[in-house]
């Protein structure tokens, strides 16, 4: 499938580059320059069913606007033949004129359930904490590694498909083929781990693990959000004398880690608990 | 009445002064008259149980325990304080003040032929004081100690054991002990308490200028301190601003970079000049970020959560994080840890900030190799600092230098120092300034030392579970 990004930013050389990359993985991309022209494209795609009771509140933005930059409104800058193309994705910049990310995602929030990337120049926690709370579905920071962007956008859809975003109006999650097969198969997000093939797969692409590096993962992950210390992990899976075990153990998650994460700095299933253990997250 | 509180009369040194005075004065004659009159009342009045002195008393009770619970209701709902609460307490107990000193004052006045003027002024008196007195309750309650606690001002800046200090104490116990000896109350020497009275006020007047010195050096210093402060959180939103206007042209520099470097170029300057930009960049990138966390961190603008944090453990995990980058470098880390596991109160994320900075310096510039050690154990505290805790946990990490140090181990930690000054390497030369701030945070702290080449770090915890 053929899936449209919207990307938004009001740096026209980073739209340019997201561009780039993006059409260069044979996506499709549609470009906004600030808050309010990615929502109202948002918005385009259906409008039957918005049902949007801000729109007045909008019409009052859109004048301020106007009133303020002394320019005209904008028009959509969409025809509308291309409105009924649903976007797939929304890239948002956080610092933008007219309506600033979190607010656009606010208002996205209201009519639709398309992920959001937040990609923003706010690095600290708190602004992550917020735009992951104001319906953002991932926050990247910049400046960011383009194939770190490639792939979270990739797991995004790839989510948004698996929960059957896709056909609007279907609240229904599509069938789909990694239903767990068996009672020994465990799943957590798009990670999945097959006891009786002795297998892990991440988005269906198997990943080679070593002996010792499966069987730790297959404890964390049989035993999703439960901490181990790794004093734990050492006497469940090794059979060997302990011999300076935190970092014999912190060793193998690495590796674990660098094969089954986007970023292995930055975790999403294998999450280090500093100065206590490791545990898996289960995600939906 | 809180108006009252905050009108410069009240505020300015000279009530102060004046209060303490005539309040030391009106409270020897109290003690002279309530002995003296109690004396007389037992002789004479016994039968007439009922007098001024139960009833004031009785107010005075009430007031305390109005006080106490208005202090209770007032930490219910903090933000309306000083204004709802403490108006009528305060009332009630200058209220009650004011009478107990009149009545004590009938009673035993009666012998003092000068008794109306003293009874005047122990009324006067009394107010001041009550208002002084609530106001550094108050205050106290409300955490602004340094400007208005100036008893423990003073024991502060006079201890009892510096000769200042010592010397008022003999002067004021001195002063208390003549009275009880030679005034015991029962006799009506006028004349010699009178001079004891005196006495008493030129050693009042002292202590107040004392006091008042402190408190002017104290409001000095404070001023100063709120100056910095300011200054300190203007800077760290400066650096946070600019930091967040530098990512955005860098994003687009970097990616631009990673375009040119995906097009397949023939020409080799170029691709060395692309590498180089390359390279500066990403530097540029590490630096703001650094830039930033040491501005928070130094400021305390971060948020410090402590749990428990098992050391061992953590120096573990940090150890395998590390551990190819080490082998990369051909450094061989030699971990020294107890057999039992030492927990510490620590925040983890800044914890491990602090160990990656330390260990970031170790791949950096270790003497490739050599041996890296790190040990945790007990140590004493007070071998490190000026502290005077016993044992406390210890982190230490020690490494051969692969450029000679010039530069001391304070020095080291100070923000934008590389010990060779070449700055020739990739870091931003604040990693070691931020792990101490953090550590700072943490309560613990963080030492620097050098012998040679020998480099060494000491992390010690002063909050951690025996």
């Amino acid at each position: 499938m053929n899936y449209t990004i919207l990307i938004c930013d009001d740096d026209k050389d980073i739209l340019a580059v997201l561009e780039t990359y993006l059409t260069q993985e044979g996506y499709q991309v549609e470009r906004a320059e600030n808050g309010l022209q990615a929502v109202e494209r948002i918005q385009a795609i259906r409008p039957e069913l918005t049902g949007y009771s801000d729109y007045e509140e909008l019409a009052v933005i859109e004048q301020d606007v106007a009133s303020k930059q002394d320019v005209r409104v904008q028009q959509p800058a969409y025809p509308s033949e291309t409105a009924a193309t649903p976007i797939h994705l929304v890239i948002l910049d956080i610092m933008m004129p007219v309506l600033d990310g979190i607010q656009a995602a606010v208002r996205i929030r209201q009519t639709s359930n398309v992920p959001i990337i937040f990609l923003s120049a706010k690095a600290e926690d708190t602004d992550r904490i917020l735009g992951l709370n104001m319906g953002g579905d991932d926050y990247i920071t910049k400046p960011f590694n383009p194939l770190e962007l490639l792939a979270r956008v990739k797991a995004a859809l790839r989510r948004y498909a698996r929960l059957g975003g896709m056909q609007p109006g279907s609240d229904q999650p599509a069938d789909h083929a990694e239903q767990p097969a068996s009672a020994n198969t465990y799943q957590t997000g798009d990670l999945v781990l097959n006891d009786d093939l002795k297998r892990v797969t991440l988005d269906d692409q198997e990943v080679t693990l070593t002996a010792l590096e499966y069987n730790i993962l297959r404890l964390l992950m049989t035993n999703m959000e439960r901490v181990f210390t790794s004093t734990q992990i050492y006497e469940t899976v090794w059979d060997e004398p302990a011999f300076q075990v935190p970092k014999t153990v912190s060793v193998h998650i690495r590796h674990i880690r660098e094969k089954i994460e986007i970023n292995p700095k930055e975790p999403q299933y294998l999450k280090v608990i500093y100065g206590l253990g490791y545990k898996v997250v289960k995600l939906s | 009445m809180s108006k009252l509180l905050s009108s410069r009369f009240i505020q300015s040194r000279i009530t102060t002064i004046v209060s303490l005075v005539v309040g030391y004065l009106a409270s020897v004659s109290v003690v002279q008259q309530i002995s003296w009159g109690f004396y007389q009342y037992v002789q004479n009045h016994f039968w007439l149980p009922y007098g001024w002195l139960p009833l004031s008393l009785l107010l005075l009770m009430a007031a305390i325990l109005v006080f106490a619970a208005s202090i209770r209701a007032a930490d219910a709902a903090t933000s309306q304080r000083l204004q709802t609460v403490d108006t009528p307490t305060l009332a009630i107990i200058t209220l009650s003040f004011v009478l107990l000193s009149f009545s004590i004052d009938r009673q035993g006045g009666l012998s003092f032929y000068w008794s109306p003027v003293l009874m005047l002024f122990t009324m006067v008196t009394y107010l001041a004081f009550m208002l002084t007195f609530a106001a550094l309750v108050l205050q106290l309650r409300d955490r602004h100690l340094r400007t208005s606690a100036y008893v423990i001002q003073y024991l502060r800046v006079f201890p009892m054991n510096s000769l200042p200090g010592a010397l008022m104490a003999a002067v004021v116990i001195g002063n208390l002990a003549l009275l009880l000896i030679f005034n015991p109350g029962l006799s009506n020497r006028v004349d010699q308490s009178i001079m004891l009275q005196l006495l008493s006020a030129i050693t009042v007047l002292a202590m107040s200028l004392f006091c008042s010195h402190t408190l002017s050096l104290e409001e000095q210093y404070e001023r100063a301190h709120v100056d910095k402060i300011q200054a300190e959180r203007f800077k760290t939103e400066l650096i946070t601003n600019v930091s967040h206007d530098i990512r955005t042209p860098l994003t687009s520099i970097i990616n631009y970079i990673g375009l040119i470097k995906a097009l397949s170029i023939e020409d080799a300057t170029l691709n060395e000049y692309v590498e180089v930009l390359d390279n500066k960049s990403n530097r540029l990138k590490v630096l703001i970020d650094d830039l930033m966390e040491a501005s928070k961190a130094s400021t305390g603008n971060i948020s410090v959560n402590l749990e428990e944090i098992d050391l061992t453990e953590i120096v573990g995990q940090i150890a395998g994080e590390f551990d190819e980058r080490l082998e990369e470098r051909s450094l061989t880390l030699v971990l020294n840890q107890p057999e039992h596991h030492i927990v510490v109160h620590a925040d983890s994320r800044h914890l491990w900030r602090v160990l990656e900075n330390l260990f970031g310096n170790i791949v950096k510039y270790a003497l490739p190799g050599t041996r890296v050690f790190a040990e945790i154990t007990l140590h004493d505290s007070s071998l490190l600092s000026s502290s005077t805790a016993a044992l406390c946990p210890v982190l230490i990490l020690r490494n051969t230098s692969e450029t000679p140090l010039e530069l001391s181990g304070d020095a080291l930690t100070d923000q934008f120092i590389q010990g060779d000054r070449s700055r020739q390497t990739e870091g931003s030369g604040l990693g070691l300034y931020i792990a101490k701030s953090l550590m700072d945070m943490m309560e613990g702290s963080l030492t620097v030392r050098t012998y040679g080449d020998l480099f060494e770090v000491v992390l010690a915890f002063n909050r951690w579970r025996a």
